[in-house]
């Protein structure tokens, strides 16, 4: 009797999978929508072969199954263990086991977008205290509470509910900020809105409705490679009293509330009017001034005769009415219409620098001293004469 | 709690604040009044840092780590980049002599945690209570002939003098605001002080041209200090000049500079009011060509030498060590006999005059006290 040949399917299987997950790669790379093997990111009963499947946020083999079925955290599918390529099977990487390039130079090892949250876990010559340098967020193995903070800065006054305390005092996991739409198709209109599970899936995973959700134009390589044409496009304000409006400075005022908008609540509780020059707190919802006598109208420009190129490290949101018509980035500033937002000078995840800003204030940052690598200075063109 | 109150609160934390910004600020040969250094210095976006108010009674306009009086009260000791214009302990003063105050003088004689002597400084808010023998209402107080660098308010009896603004001296008079007042100032090229910004304009008095001494005459001379533009006005008299140190002070106090007020219907002497805007080349023949009196006073030495404590202006705002040499260069000035801030003397003298101070002006005796001698070289 011929022996028969034990075919292991699972095996070919697995090649199979590995094949078309390439092929997906090669294909999908622009969206976020995921496609590929659903096995690559699934488990059904957390068992194969008497294993389990899952892996917890460190890479280990976790008995504990994940919520929908998932084969790791966010922080595990979302993280380089080995190297800081920050992006890896088309998935964006916002913790990578060694530093990333800052800013983005284009390489593989560049920081993306939001940055990257190793330098919450390193201190570093730029920033010797790692809790300053970005969000303390707790799903992320290594990161404990924010020693400065126990409390958002800024934090409304209405966020001191019994169930609060998980987003507003501390950040107990991603879902703080993001609300994952990882099968939501996105691929309808370069205009991330609801359909598309949000840009960058921001949205309140525990209060969010259709105008908290973010919208925006998604960069395909999460800003690896970066420049004044190639880059997220962020959606502004459409109302100056911070209300929800879909843009990017409100879903940051979800916690930081106190920054934004045209009112500021004192200490004592009075609420004083911040709706003009000269401002009390920065501005986050404001066009740049349509004014040729102002230094802002000569964005990146300083000394020109009128606004430079978008610069991605002052970006600026777009009017919404505007956004809506876009079909990708563009490099074109418009005073009266561009606006500075709360990403014009943060990180949202983490930064090299304290404040999770995105230059190094302190030190780069001199009156009358111009330097590129300050920021203030693309939108305060006058200030480093 | 009252704003007067809350401003005493918070000025420990901010004066704190601002003496530490003080020695990253510009550097020891800063000419101009610019500012420069660490953005971080002066400025808080949110006012917020580790979970704390940068600024306790912050946030401040501008993003600022304090207001005007926050930022500008320390001790003047010559390393100071910033001008402190007011002290919370009583600074050296000596009339021809030693002091620790600047040009201006210094606020700490009418502060009513300091000096609280209502006689002897500009009852600023913020520094001092409103000033109780004569009320908000600039004495002299003219609402209608100085109005070229825009209008002092009006309504006195329910605003105090500020800093700038509207009813303050610094800045435009356009906004109540302290801060939206002197917008920009801090920062602007002042290389050219041509009064067309109050940037440009001579310690940030719109309109007002002059010459910045660069440590605001911390350091003196006959040869080191301001040089006031000013005009020969008050002789004939000829056209006012807006940009005179002289307008600055008419535009609450003008009638104590308008001709017709200051003099009689002859030109000249005799004077109904004390001359301003009048050259003392014109009398130069008599006991002021003396000036400035050389043999009373210390820190002169001949006939001609500018006197830093009793200064005057010139047609050029230039800065002269010698004074009498050409028509326009002896001007008397509302600030040859008073500080701008404030004096240890009534009436916010740079000496001692009135019998209520010691070392008082006495007719007749010829004294190094008093500077009224200084040009009235025979009296």
């Amino acid at each position: 009797m011929r022996k028969k040949h034990h075919i292991s399917l699972n095996s070919i299987a697995k090649k199979i999978a590995v094949i078309t997950l390439f092929i997906s790669c090669a294909f999908s790379y622009s969206w976020a929508k995921v496609t590929g093997p659903c096995s690559n990111c699934h488990t059904m009963h957390n068992s194969q072969n008497g294993n389990s499947v899952a892996t917890d946020s460190n890479g280990n083999p976790s008995s504990t199954p994940h919520s929908y079925l998932l084969t790791s955290t966010c922080v595990g599918c979302h993280s380089n263990g080995t190297g800081n390529i920050t992006i890896v099977n088309n998935t964006p990487i916002v913790l990578t086991a060694s530093e990333p390039t800052y800013p983005s130079d284009g390489s593989p090892a560049s920081a993306l977008a939001a940055g990257n949250f190793y330098w919450v876990l390193h201190a570093t010559a730029n920033n010797p205290d790692p809790d300053t340098s970005g969000h303390n967020c707790l799903a992320i193995p290594g990161i404990n509470q924010d020693t400065h903070l126990s409390t958002a800065p800024g934090k409304p006054d209405s966020a001191n509910g019994p169930n609060c305390a998980g987003c507003h005092d501390r950040i107990d996991s991603c879902t703080s900020c993001h609300t994952p739409a990882h099968h939501a198709d996105d691929t309808q209109n370069p205009l991330v809105g609801a359909s598309g599970g949000w840009y960058r899936f921001l949205n309140s995973s525990y209060h969010g409705n259709a105008n908290t959700g973010v919208k925006g134009i998604e960069d395909p390589d999460w800003e690896q490679t970066v420049s004044a044409t190639d880059h997220n496009e962020y959606n502004g304000c459409n109302n100056i009293y911070g209300n929800d409006d879909n843009s990017i400075s409100n879903d940051c005022a979800g916690c930081h509330f106190k920054f934004h908008g045209v009112t500021y609540t004192d200490t004592d509780g009075s609420v004083i009017a911040d709706n003009h020059s000269p401002w009390f707190l920065h501005p986050t919802h404001l066009p740049l001034p349509n004014d040729t006598n102002k230094e802002y109208y000569y964005y990146n420009n300083p000394g020109g005769s009128g606004p430079g190129d978008y610069n991605p490290l002052a970006p600026v949101a777009r009017d919404p009415a505007v956004l809506a018509s876009m079909t990708g980035s563009s490099k074109l500033i418009t005073p009266g219409s561009d606006q500075v937002m709360c990403l014009s000078c943060h990180r949202a995840h983490a930064s090299p620098y304290p404040d999770m800003l995105r230059w190094n204030y302190p030190y780069d940052c001199l009156a009358g001293a111009s330097n590129t690598n300050c920021g203030c200075f693309i939108c305060h063109t006058t200030k480093g004469d | 709690m009252g704003k007067g109150e809350k401003m005493e609160r918070s000025k420990i934390i901010v004066v704190i604040t601002c003496l530490a910004l003080a020695a990253l600020l510009l550097g020891p040969s800063q000419v101009m009044a610019k500012v420069s250094g660490p953005c971080s210095d002066c400025h808080t976006m949110h006012n917020s840092q580790n979970g704390s108010a940068v600024v306790s009674g912050g946030p401040y306009r501008a993003l600022t780590k304090g207001d005007c009086i926050g930022c500008h009260t320390g001790t003047n000791d010559g390393s100071n980049n910033i001008p402190y214009v007011l002290q919370t302990s009583a600074p050296t003063y000596n009339f021809d002599g030693t002091k620790a105050t600047l040009a201006g003088g210094s606020f700490y004689w009418v502060y009513d945690s300091g000096g609280n002597d209502d006689t002897k400084g500009h009852n600023v808010v913020g520094i001092a209570s409103s000033d109780s023998n004569i009320g908000n209402t600039p004495p002299g107080f003219n609402s209608t002939d100085y109005t070229a660098n825009g209008s002092v308010g009006t309504a006195w009896s329910s605003n105090q003098l500020s800093c700038a603004g509207t009813y303050g001296c610094h800045g435009t008079h356009t906004s109540t605001d302290d801060f939206a007042a002197i917008s920009g100032a801090h920062h602007a090229d002042d290389s050219t002080i041509d009064g067309s910004t109050v940037g440009k304009s001579f310690r940030f008095l719109y309109g007002i041209k002059g010459t910045e001494d660069s440590d605001w005459e911390y350091t003196n001379s006959s040869t080191d200090h301001n040089g006031y533009y000013a005009s020969d006005y008050n002789n004939g008299p000829g056209s006012m000049d807006s940009a005179s140190i002289n307008y600055l002070c008419a535009e609450c106090h003008g009638n104590f500079h308008l001709h017709a007020q200051i003099d009689d219907a002859t030109n000249g002497s005799p004077w109904l009011r004390h001359p301003t805007d009048y050259d003392m080349n014109n009398v130069s023949s008599k006991e002021y060509g003396n000036y400035p009196n050389p043999t009373l006073y210390s820190n002169v030495s001949a006939t001609g030498d500018y006197f830093v404590d009793v200064p005057v202006g010139n047609t050029t705002g230039a800065v002269n060590s010698k004074v009498l040499q050409a028509s326009g260069d002896a001007i008397v000035l509302c600030i040859s006999c008073h500080r701008a801030h404030g004096s240890p003397y009534e009436d916010l003298l740079r000496w001692a005059y009135s019998s209520n101070d010691s070392g008082a002006c006495n007719a007749g005796t010829q004294s190094g006290t008093c500077g009224c001698f200084a040009c009235h070289t025979s009296k």
